[in-house]
């Protein structure tokens, strides 16, 4: 039995797994797979950040939009259309939850630009939420296959947002100091966060 | 390494894994079932993983908003754009969108985050009296949900329009407001109120929904189903307390007809836990009525859902917003 992917990002991300190392010292396929997520995580990291044009996103929602066929008798339609389109988000969501690792702090990275650090924090935090935004609006719009789970998965994901948005509203309106509203900020990109993987998962399962 | 920095890597693994599945090789026959077992186990461990770093993240959120604790009073008949307004140097030069909720109204509209909304039914937004924001709020208290709102927009220097149908705020938002623990304890903050213990619980994930799968009606599909409109169940829940069975079509639920299988989801998720609920389907190109008790984890006020209950009446002395302050 091979290492699974669990143990093989542990490894990656050099956290304690004594088995899986043992296991992968001595096999080859799962030395060169641990291989690949390395790399894999080494190009994302060179990747410039953030600001990606927009005529880019326009293109990835025009690709998926042509491969969004409709899916009625088989859940697994095909392997060859959608894999262009579907691999430039896979990027555009692998590098967005990248920009959530341990060391990503919009206070430091804002910091360049700014001497306010909190306002900042929240600058760079309304950035990466809308660029979020962009990603989710990349993906299809509604899959014709829906499993239930996902779909209360989402709509609790977006009530959240909702609810985030409508404090945020409050905070503009009657003054919030930044650094609560900060706070709503960073929460508003961690849902983001959660809801691009979701619905990107469920957008290729589909797709695929 | 905080807990909620691990949810996050968590959640990172889980889409690895939950997309990784399908991929890593051509399925024979012999080892379909398999992977559809391993692809349906990575699945929920990619949404318990986000769902886990919503709450953790919500209860890092919760207590900065002490002093605003909002009465949800009338929240739910407001007509709701689905944006957040942010500040802008002049604040009569028109209504920033700062955020745009996915899913919600504006978005559906086409709106974007950094938009600029300069009228609203053809009033000026721009050189209001108060703000262009307080303006929009105005004129958003003159209708209802469900109610359409004509807006001119600037983006990229170009003017454009969108018709916004307004929503009413989701039930689950609206009492999506504290951390999803039984009981957190006093509630901090509250002027007049200390110590105001309440009780908060998460809504949970509907398991009585567990493993169902939808697919919309195309013209061709209803068909061959003798309708034309509803959602077919394709796959049937692992519970049984639905009745729904492979192949019915539901076409409303307590007459709302569902225009797409998260559509029906986001229905029955409006129920309170313990309402009675009717699907009006077709079975076999008959109709039929499934009637069922909503149950307890799916409803959005009743007592698992996402409410927080104060234990005892609570003196609220401090009432957050001002009208003219509302969100849109």
């Amino acid at each position: 039995m091979h290492a699974g992917i669990d143990d093989l990002l542990k490894l990656r991300d050099a956290e304690h797994a004594p088995l899986a190392l043992a296991h992968v010292r001595d096999c080859a396929r799962c030395r060169a797979e641990l291989a690949r997520l390395e790399a894999l995580s080494a190009d994302l990291r060179e990747l410039p950040s953030n600001s990606v044009p927009p005529e880019r996103w326009s293109a990835i929602q025009a690709a998926l939009r042509a491969s969004a066929e409709p899916i009625v008798a088989s859940r697994r339609p095909g392997w060859l259309v959608p894999v262009a389109s579907a691999a430039l988000v896979l990027v555009a969501v692998l590098f967005t939850l990248n920009s959530r690792r341990p060391d990503f702090n919009p206070e430091t990275e804002a910091r360049e630009t700014s001497t306010t650090p909190v306002q900042d924090a929240r600058r760079a935090l309304v950035a990466e939420s809308q660029r979020l935004e962009s990603l989710l609006a990349a993906l299809p719009n509604q899959p014709r296959l829906t499993r239930a789970q996902t779909a209360l998965t989402v709509a609790d994901l977006e009530d959240r947002i909702q609810w985030v948005d409508y404090r945020l509203s409050l905070a503009s309106e009657a003054g919030l100091a930044e650094a609560p509203a900060e706070r709503l900020w960073r929460e508003r990109v961690d849902l983001l966060n959660s809801l691009v993987a979701v619905r990107y998962a469920e957008a290729r399962t589909v797709a695929f | 390494m905080r807990t909620v920095d691990m949810m996050r890597s968590l959640l990172c693994a889980a889409l690895a894994a939950a997309i990784s599945v399908p991929a890593l090789a051509q399925p024979t026959e012999r080892d379909e079932a398999a992977l559809e077992a391993q692809l349906e186990a990575a699945r929920e461990k990619l949404e318990e993983a986000a769902r886990e770093v919503a709450e953790l993240s919500s209860q890092l959120t919760g207590p900065v908003m002490g002093d605003f604790l909002i009465t949800h009073e009338g929240m739910g008949n407001r007509a709701m754009l689905g944006i957040a307004m942010g500040a802008a140097d002049d604040p009569k030069s028109g209504v920033h969108v700062e955020s745009v909720t996915p899913g919600g109204p504006a978005s559906d509209a086409g709106l974007k985050s950094g938009d600029i909304i300069v009228s609203a039914d053809g009033k000026n937004l721009r050189n209001a009296e108060k703000t262009s924001g307080a303006a929009l709020v105005a004129h958003l208290r003159t209708l209802k949900p469900g109610d359409k709102v004509k807006v001119e927009y600037l983006r990229d220097g170009k003017t454009r329009t969108a018709e916004i149908t307004t929503e009413a705020m989701a039930a689950g938002a609206r009492f999506m407001a504290m951390p999803p623990m039984a009981h957190v304890g006093p509630l901090p903050g509250v002027p007049g109120v200390p110590g105001a213990p309440f009780t908060m619980a998460f809504r949970g994930p509907g398991s009585q929904f567990l493993g169902m799968e939808l697919v919309t009606l195309t013209p061709k599909l209803g068909r061959y189903f003798g309708t034309d409109k509803g959602v077919l169940v394709v796959k049937a829940p692992r519970s049984t307390e639905f009745k729904l069975e492979e192949g019915d079509v539901i076409v409303d639920i307590d007459g709302r007809a569902p225009q797409n299988g998260a559509h029906a989801m986001r229905i029955l998720r409006s129920y309170q836990g313990g309402e009675k609920v009717t699907l009006n389907i077709l079975r076999d190109r008959k109709p039929v009525k499934l009637a069922a008790t909503m149950p307890k984890d799916m409803g959005g006020d009743g007592e698992a859902g996402a409410s927080f209950f104060f234990d005892e009446p609570v003196p609220f002395t401090r009432k957050l917003p001002a009208p003219d302050e509302e969100a849109t």
